[in-house]
């Protein structure tokens, strides 16, 4: 893709033996969290649940996983968007739903906004329009007493490799209700791109772009989560266009949603089994 | 989906995922790539039972060959055994698939074998089911002929013999469903995506000259040889000729009752199957 070599892996058959015909189940492209993390939370829950009545397929972002790294000149957006659709162009990937967490949300908003012909509908979980940081520091506040919101204060005004270090300690403990080592311990982490992305692209606002989506979508929020706010998703929601979009919130959950609220893996495989709408304005 | 491989698109599908949690690690399993019978078939009949028997042992993918299925027709001229067989290694190149356990059945053991000879370095295994080295009508005619009498015989040899359309709907009409002890409608003749023209075309062709007998002795992967003792397409002793050419070290097993559709008719041949992933992973663990 593009001069790099990307990481997928496939659960659920595409076709299935229905009497007299082979039917097409839905194909589900999860696009992970990040930037740094790779796909394999994923297949902790909501990969394996849907892989049951559709083709699940699992892509590892350039800069992520086993994929190739490549370089930060390449650890954009725009980048991460053109890589997505030429993996479902080269696979002939028809018209996917698309499944992004966070980082994923934003590429999979741009990539509908941008290439509508290419995606069936959006499911955008614990995903943000813009990264505001007085926001988040509020959520550590009350997760983890002020210190973890001045740990959190701390790494937004300087990503340096001390505060990024102690960010990792205090703060990410506090994005789910119910962390599990060995889930951290599968992921095979690219703390460069994590650290740059910090550093460099935190000032996006996809808010313009996101009108532009013309598919139903699914939007899932934690309102425990310190990493993409739940104030911050009611803003993206408000940007996407209402008669399309359909948010769903989280008490007791946290960042990515799976985890800490499993109910929300029904109504993923609900959405992905019902009949998706005619886009609104296809032109 | 599908991939472009050399001069064509090939069609396939996935099932079961290649990495999965265990503990702190992603472990990883085998791929197994599914080759169907043919030619000119499709990858559905192994949808049923043998696919999804393997899925929570490996990653099971699924492949059209070209020139049938839902990967593209392609130029007649290129649908040779050994262009089959490229399109395998070429397949297994663009996915980045490394060491596959290759399973094929009936004519998809033929492209197998082709394969490993062709490619020696790919391959982390094979499995030939149904498996000849030669296409020696008078063995299956005998087959033919024991299962479904004298008038299976006679539209059998017409097939071997002077193979045009009608020979071809009359083999479809008496002998085809002496190929397997279930229906074979439903599952196999109208949920396929077939191309009978490419069948007919490589029996009066390829077929007739075709000898594995040679390559078979350079297959140095580990394979496991299972035969039906029931089937007219790889009558028995056809495949006893396949395992004396392989190396020695070939795992052979037959199965008393068992037609082409080996895996259906004999469901023990899928524990036969897991045992033998179960040894390569040991062998591998063990290197």
């Amino acid at each position: 893709m593009q001069g790099v070599e990307l990481f997928f892996d496939v659960d659920g058959a595409k076709l299935a033996p229905a009497g007299a015909w082979m039917r097409d189940r839905p194909t589900v492209l999860l696009l992970h969290t990040g930037p740094g993390v790779d796909h394999s939370p994923y297949k902790d829950h909501i990969g394996p649940a849907l892989a049951q009545v559709a083709q699940v397929v699992y892509l590892d972002l350039r800069g992520a996983g086993r994929s190739d790294w490549s370089d930060s000149a390449h650890w954009t957006l725009d980048t991460w968007v053109e890589d997505v659709r030429g993996f479902c162009e080269m696979l002939e990937l028809e018209r996917p739903i698309i499944l992004g967490t966070s980082l994923g949300g934003l590429i999979g908003i741009l990539l509908a906004a941008r290439h509508p012909e290419r995606v069936d509908r959006l499911v955008l979980v614990s995903t943000v329009a813009r990264y505001v940081h007085t926001r988040a520091i509020t959520v550590f506040d009350r997760l983890g007493g002020p210190a973890a919101g001045e740990v959190a204060a701390r790494y937004f005004a300087d990503p340096s490799a001390a505060s990024f270090a102690e960010f990792l300690r205090v703060c990410v403990p506090l994005y789910t209700r119910n962390p599990d080592p060995d889930t951290v311990a599968r992921i095979e982490m690219n703390l460069e791109l994590t650290a740059y992305w910090d550093r460099n692209e935190r000032a996006f606002d996809i808010r313009e772009e996101a009108a532009l989506v013309t598919c139903q979508t699914l939007v899932l929020a934690g309102e425990e989560d310190p990493s993409t706010t739940i104030v911050g998703t009611e803003e993206l929601v408000a940007a996407l266009p209402a008669e399309l979009t359909r948010l769903h919130r989280f008490a007791n959950a946290g960042h990515g949603v799976f985890r800490d609220a499993p109910e929300a893996i029904g109504l993923v495989r609900e959405f992905v089994l019902s009949e998706p709408r005619a886009p609104a304005a296809y032109s | 989906m599908r991939i472009a491989v050399a001069d064509t698109r090939l069609y396939f599908d996935v099932d079961g995922a290649k990495l999965v949690p265990d503990g702190p690690w992603m472990r990883e399993r085998p791929t197994v790539l599914l080759l169907h019978p043919g030619p000119g078939f499709d990858h559905g009949l192994f949808k049923v039972q043998l696919g999804p028997s393997l899925v929570p042992h490996a990653q099971v993918v699924y492949l059209d060959q070209r020139g049938g299925g839902r990967s593209d027709r392609s130029d007649p001229e290129t649908l040779t055994l050994d262009r089959w067989a490229d399109d395998v290694h070429d397949f297994c190149d663009a996915l980045r698939i490394e060491r596959p356990i290759v399973l094929g059945l009936g004519f998809g053991s033929l492209v197998a074998i082709r394969y490993a000879a062709r490619h020696p370095a790919q391959p982390g295994a094979l499995v030939l089911a149904a498996p000849v080295a030669r296409i020696v009508p008078e063995q299956s005619l005998e087959v033919y002929e024991r299962l479904g009498g004298a008038e299976a015989r006679a539209v059998a040899e017409r097939y071997y013999e002077g193979m045009d359309e009608q020979a071809f709907a009359d083999f479809l009409r008496v002998c085809f469903p002496l190929l397997s002890s279930y229906e074979l409608t439903s599952d196999v003749i109208i949920r396929a995506d077939w191309s009978p023209e490419v069948l007919i075309r490589w029996m009066r062709g390829e077929s007739k000259e075709l000898d594995l007998r040679p390559e078979l002795g350079t297959i140095e992967v580990p394979t496991l040889v299972l035969a039906g003792e029931d089937d007219a397409w790889a009558p028995l002793a056809s495949v006893q000729e396949v395992v004396e050419h392989l190396p020695e070290g070939a795992l052979f097993r037959s199965f008393a009752g068992a037609r082409h559709s080996i895996f259906r008719d004999a469901p023990e041949s899928l524990g036969e199957l897991r045992r033998f992933l179960e040894w390569l992973h040991a062998e591998e663990a063990s290197l």
